[in-house]
C-alpha cells in the first residue's frame, strides 16, 4: 500500500495545476483579511476570524471542489490513456489502487488545510485583528485536519465517479453538482449530504459561534458520512470488479 | 505532560513499530515462497523462471543472484541445442549437396557405358561428367579443410611477412581470372612495408576464397581491393559494384552451408566465407560484410599487426 | 506438468447476442512463437484479453502454465509480459519515469532493468522527452520494454509492430526472433499481416470471424506451401540426365533414391513426363506444390486473403 501510494506521487510530476490549486487555500483568509480590515475590528475573536477564514467557504465549496478536481486529475491519465489493464496484469489489486488514490486525496487535503490554517493565522495575527494566542492556533490546526480528513472522506462519491469514467467531464460536473447541492441542503437538513455533516461535526459543542445549523447531531452525521462512504466504496468495488 | 501521557505517547510508538515489523515480516514471507515456486520450476528445468524483487526487499540480492545463475544456465543450454541443430542440418544439407551432383554424373556416366551416346556427343558427355566430378572434388576437400578447422586440427606456420607484398602477388594470380570474367579492377595497396605474423598458404586462402566468391556471386563489373593500414592493424577492403546481398542475408553468409540464392544449382558451395572466416579467427582479425542491395558488397578483413 | 504455456478448451466470448470468439482451442508450446493471424476485428485482442483475465470468458477455459489465473494473480502476472492494443503510459513523464514506476510496482528481476530493457528496444535511457511527445513507433517501443522489463516466460504481444515505419518493424521482428531463440521464451504475437507472421512464427494459428480456422506448426505449413515440382521415378541419374540435356534444368536436388525436386515449376510436366517415358524411365509420381501461404490463408478463410 505504501509502496503504491509512493507510486501515486511519481505520477504527479510535472503537474503544475496541482501546485496552482493549492494557491486557493489563500483566498478565503485573504477574503476575511479584507473583511475586517474593511470593518476596521480588531481584537476580534479568534474563532471568528477563522469561521471566515477556514471554516466557510473554504469548507464548504473550495476544498471539496478542489479535491473533485484533483481526484478526477488522479484518475483521468489512467482511464484516458487504456492503462488501467496495464496495472492489472501487473497485479495491482483494484481496490489497493482506489484506496492507494483515495491516499492521495487525503495527503493532498490535508497539505491544502494546513496551507489555509497557516495563511488563516498569517493574515489575522500580522495585521493584528487576532491576538496571538497558541491555544486558537492549536483549536485552529486540530479543527483544520478535521476538516481535511473528513473531506476526503466526504469527495469518496466523486472519486469513485471518476474512477469509473474515461472522461472528465462528467466528474466535474458532478462535483460541481455535489458541491453545491452540499452548499443549499445545509440550511434544510444538515445531515443528509456529507459536506454538511462536516460542519456539524466541526461545529460541535458550540465551537464556532453564528454557524447555525437545523440539526446538530454528532453522531448522526457521522453515520451519515459513514453510509456515503461505505457506498462508494461498494460502488467502485462491484464496477471495478465488473469491469476488469 | 505527566508521566501516563509519555508512556501513552511510548506505547503508540511501540505498537506503530511492532505494526511495521510484522508487515516487513509478512512481505518477506510472501518472497521466500515466491522464491520456494521458483526454485521447485527451475529444479524442474524452466530456467526461464524469473523471481521479481523491489528496491528494498531483504532478499533482492538472493532473487538476483537466483535468476543470474538461471540466466546463465539457459544460456549454456541454448548454446548447446543449437548447435546440436546446426550440426544435424549440415548433416542433412551435405547429404543433398553430395547426392544432387553425384546422381547427375552417374547418369552421364551411364550414357558413355550403355553406347546411347557416340562420337562427338559423347566426348562433350566426358567433359560434363569430368567437370562434375571435379566440382564434386572440390566440395569434398573443401568440407575436410572446413571441418578439420572447425574442430581446430588444423596446424599453421605463422611467419612475420609484409601484408603489402604477399597481397600484390596473390591478387597478380587473379588479374587474369579477373579479365576473363569481364571484371574491371582497381587495387589500391601501399608501397610501404607492413608485417603481419600470418600463415602464408591460410592467407592466400582468405584471399581467393573471397576473391572467387565475388567472382560467382556478385554478378558485378567492377572489383577493388584497398588495404588501409593503421597503427594497430591492417585493414583489407575487398569490394564490387554487385547485385548486393539482402539484409536477411547478411548476417549469415560466414556460415557454413548458407547459400543466398536457395537454388541448388551448381555454383559454389557455401563453405568459401566459412572458411575464410574461420581462417581469419586463427589469425586474431575479424571479417565482415556490408552491403547496400543493388549497390554492390564490401568484405572487410581486419588483421592485427605484428609486435 | 504440461508442455503447454498457454492452453484454452471452447474458449468463447459473447457480447450480448454478437458471439466475438467460438469455441477456440488454442496450444501455445513452451519456447515458441506462436502467432495468431487474422483480419482486424477477428476476435485476436479479444482471445488475448481472455488469456490475460482482463475481460470476463463466457464458456470454456483457458489454462496459463497449467494454472487458471483466477485466484492466481499474485503468481502468474509477473511471469508475463503483455502489450495490447495500443499501450498507454503516463503522458507527463519521460519514457524512463514510466518504466521505473512500472519495475516499482512489478519489482525486478535483476538490477538496472529499467536501462537495459530501454537498451533493447532502442530508445534513450534517462531522456528528457516526455511520453506525450512520443511518435507513434516510440510509444510501441516502450510498450515492448515494459513487456520485457521483469524478463518474463511468456510474451503477449497484440500486433506489437503497429505504427512502425519498415524499419522498425524489421527490427522488433528480429529481436522478437532473438528472444525466442536465445532465451527460450515462449511468445504469443497476433497480427493481421501474414508475411510477419510467416517470418516469424514456430506454430500458427488461422482465426476469422472468431473462429479457429486451423492451428498447425509452420514447417508443417511451408511443406504445404513451398513451390516446387515432385517427381518420383525409377532411375534418378537418367532423369537428371534427361532434364540437363534436353530441358536445361540446373536447379533441382535429390531427396533420396528415387525422388527428385525441382525448384524451377514453369516447366511443361507433360512434356517431361513424356520425354521420361520414351526413355524407359518409370514415373512413379508427379507433381507440382505451388501454393503460397497467402493463397492457402485465402482458401482458408474463403476470403479475399490478407493485407
Amino acid at each position: 500500500m505504501l509502496k503504491l501510494v509512493q507510486i501515486e506521487f511519481c505520477k504527479l510530476r510535472r503537474k503544475k495545476l496541482i501546485w496552482l490549486m493549492l494557491l486557493s487555500a489563500f483566498i478565503m483568509p485573504f477574503f476575511a483579511f479584507l473583511y475586517f480590515g474593511y470593518l476596521g475590528q480588531t481584537d476580534i475573536a479568534p474563532a471568528n476570524f477563522y469561521k471566515w477564514s477556514a471554516f466557510g467557504f473554504t469548507l464548504f465549496i473550495i476544498l471539496p471542489f478542489i479535491l473533485g478536481l484533483f481526484g478526477t486529475m488522479l484518475m483521468h491519465d489512467e482511464n484516458r490513456y487504456d492503462m488501467l489493464k496495464q496495472l492489472w496484469i501487473v497485479p495491482v489489486s483494484k481496490m489497493g489502487y482506489f484506496f492507494s488514490k483515495f491516499f492521495v486525496v487525503l495527503i493532498y487535503s490535508i497539505g491544502f488545510m494546513l496551507i489555509n490554517a497557516l495563511a488563516s493565522v498569517l493574515f489575522s495575527v500580522i495585521p493584528n485583528y487576532v491576538s496571538f494566542g497558541w491555544g486558537s492556533i492549536a483549536f485552529l490546526l486540530e479543527r483544520s485536519l478535521e476538516i481535511a480528513v473528513l473531506t476526503a472522506l466526504a469527495v469518496l462519491p466523486i472519486l469513485a465517479v471518476s474512477a469509473l469514467q474515461k472522461g472528465y467531464i462528467l466528474p466535474i460536473c458532478i462535483t460541481l453538482i455535489y458541491v453545491l447541492a452540499g452548499f443549499l441542503i445545509t440550511p434544510v437538513n444538515s445531515c443528509l449530504h456529507p459536506l454538511s455533516c462536516i460542519s456539524v461535526i466541526i461545529a460541535r459543542n458550540g465551537a464556532i459561534s453564528e454557524l447555525t445549523l437545523p440539526q446538530n447531531s454528532v453522531p448522526l452525521a457521522l453515520v451519515s458520512i459513514g453510509l456515503w462512504v461505505a457506498a462508494s466504496i461498494l460502488l467502485v468495488n462491484i464496477k471495478l470488479g465488473k469491469r476488469k | 505532560m505527566d508521566i501516563n501521557s509519555y508512556l501513552l505517547v511510548g506505547l503508540v510508538f511501540a505498537l506503530a513499530v511492532i505494526f511495521y515489523l510484522v508487515l516487513k515480516l509478512y512481505r518477506v514471507r510472501e518472497q521466500i515462497s515466491f522464491i520456494k515456486d521458483a526454485l521447485e520450476d527451475l529444479k524442474r528445468g524452466n530456467l526461464n523462471r524469473r523471481v521479481l524483487a523491489q528496491e528494498n526487499d531483504m532478499t533482492k540480492q538472493i532473487c538476483y543472484d537466483i535468476n543470474e545463475i538461471a540466466i546463465s544456465s539457459q544460456t549454456q543450454l541454448i548454446h548447446q541445442k543449437q548447435s546440436e541443430q546446426a550440426y544435424k542440418r549440415l548433416i542433412t544439407s551435405l547429404s543433398h549437396d553430395v547426392k544432387t551432383p553425384l546422381a547427375s554424373l552417374v547418369g552421364y556416366l551411364e550414357a558413355i557405358e550403355s553406347n546411347i551416346v557416340t562420337g562427338k556427343e559423347k566426348d562433350e558427355y566426358l567433359h560434363v561428367a569430368y567437370e562434375k566430378s571435379q566440382h564434386l572434388k572440390h566440395f569434398v576437400e573443401n568440407l575436410f579443410e572446413w571441418v578439420k578447422l572447425d574442430s581446430g586440427e588444423q596446424a599453421f606456420h605463422f611467419e612475420n611477412t609484409d601484408l603489402n607484398e604477399l597481397t600484390r602477388n596473390i591478387i597478380a594470380d587473379w588479374v587474369p581470372v579477373l579479365e576473363s570474367s569481364n571484371f574491371e579492377y582497381e587495387f589500391t595497396i601501399p608501397e610501404t612495408e607492413y608485417t603481419v605474423r600470418i600463415d602464408i598458404n591460410a592467407y592466400t586462402r582468405i584471399l581467393n576464397n573471397l576473391l572467387q566468391n565475388t567472382i560467382t556471386h556478385s554478378e558485378g563489373s567492377k572489383m577493388t581491393l584497398q588495404i588501409v593500414e593503421s597503427r594497430q592493424k591492417a585493414k583489407i577492403v575487398i569490394a564490387d559494384n554487385g547485385k548486393g546481398i539482402s539484409s536477411d542475408n547478411l548476417p549469415h553468409i560466414f556460415e557454413r552451408l548458407y547459400q543466398c540464392d536457395h537454388s541448388r544449382s551448381a555454383k559454389g558451395n557455401g563453405l568459401g566465407l566459412a572458411i575464410a572466416k574461420e581462417l581469419v579467427a586463427v589469425h586474431k582479425g575479424t571479417i565482415t560484410a556490408d552491403s547496400t542491395p543493388g549497390k554492390g558488397t564490401e568484405f572487410i578483413i581486419s588483421l592485427p599487426k605484428a609486435l | 506438468m504440461s508442455h503447454f504455456a498457454i492452453e484454452a478448451k471452447q474458449l468463447t466470448k459473447k457480447y450480448g447476442r454478437q458471439t466475438v470468439v467460438n469455441k477456440v482451442n488454442l496450444h501455445v508450446k513452451k519456447g515458441r512463437i506462436y502467432g495468431l493471424l487474422g483480419r482486424n476485428g477477428a476476435g485476436k485482442t479479444t482471445i488475448m484479453k481472455m488469456i490475460l483475465g482482463l475481460i470476463p470468458i463466457t464458456s470454456g477455459k483457458v489454462a496459463v502454465f497449467g494454472q487458471n489465473i483466477e485466484g492466481q494473480e499474485k503468481r502468474i502476472y509477473p511471469r508475463i509480459g503483455a502489450i495490447i492494443e495500443t499501450p498507454g503510459f503516463y503522458p507527463n513523464l519521460t519514457g524512463t519515469e514510466n518504466l521505473q514506476i512500472f519495475a516499482k510496482l512489478r519489482g525486478t528481476a535483476a538490477p538496472n532493468a529499467v536501462k537495459k530493457a530501454l537498451e533493447v528496444v532502442g530508445l534513450p535511457y534517462k531522456d528528457k522527452k516526455l511520453f506525450s511527445a512520443y511518435s507513434l513507433g516510440m510509444k510501441q517501443r516502450l510498450g515492448i520494454a515494459n513487456a520485457i522489463l521483469h524478463d518474463p516466460e511468456l510474451l503477449i504481444l497484440d500486433e506489437p509492430t503497429n505504427g512502425l515505419d519498415p524499419i522498425g518493424i524489421a527490427e522488433v521482428r528480429e529481436f522478437i526472433k532473438k528472444l525466442s531463440v536465445e532465451h527460450g521464451k515462449t511468445i504469443l504475437i497476433s497480427s493481421h499481416i501474414l508475411s510477419e507472421i510467416s517470418l516469424l512464427a514456430d506454430d500458427i494459428g488461422i482465426i476469422d470471424n472468431g473462429v479457429l480456422l486451423e492451428e498447425s506448426s509452420m514447417s508443417e505449413l511451408e511443406k504445404r506451401n513451398s513451390k516446387y515440382i515432385l517427381l518420383q521415378v525409377s532411375d534418378v541419374p537418367k532423369t537428371i540426365l534427361t532434364l540437363e540435356r534436353q530441358f536445361h534444368v540446373k536447379d533441382y536436388s535429390v531427396q533420396d533414391e528415387h525422388t527428385l525436386r525441382i525448384y524451377d515449376t514453369s516447366l511443361d510436366m507433360g512434356e517431361i513426363n513424356k520425354t521420361l517415358i520414351l526413355q524407359d524411365i518409370t514415373v512413379i509420381s508427379s507433381g507440382l506444390c505451388n501454393d503460397t501461404l497467402e493463397d492457402y490463408f485465402k482458401k482458408i478463410t474463403g476470403g479475399e486473403g490478407i493485407a
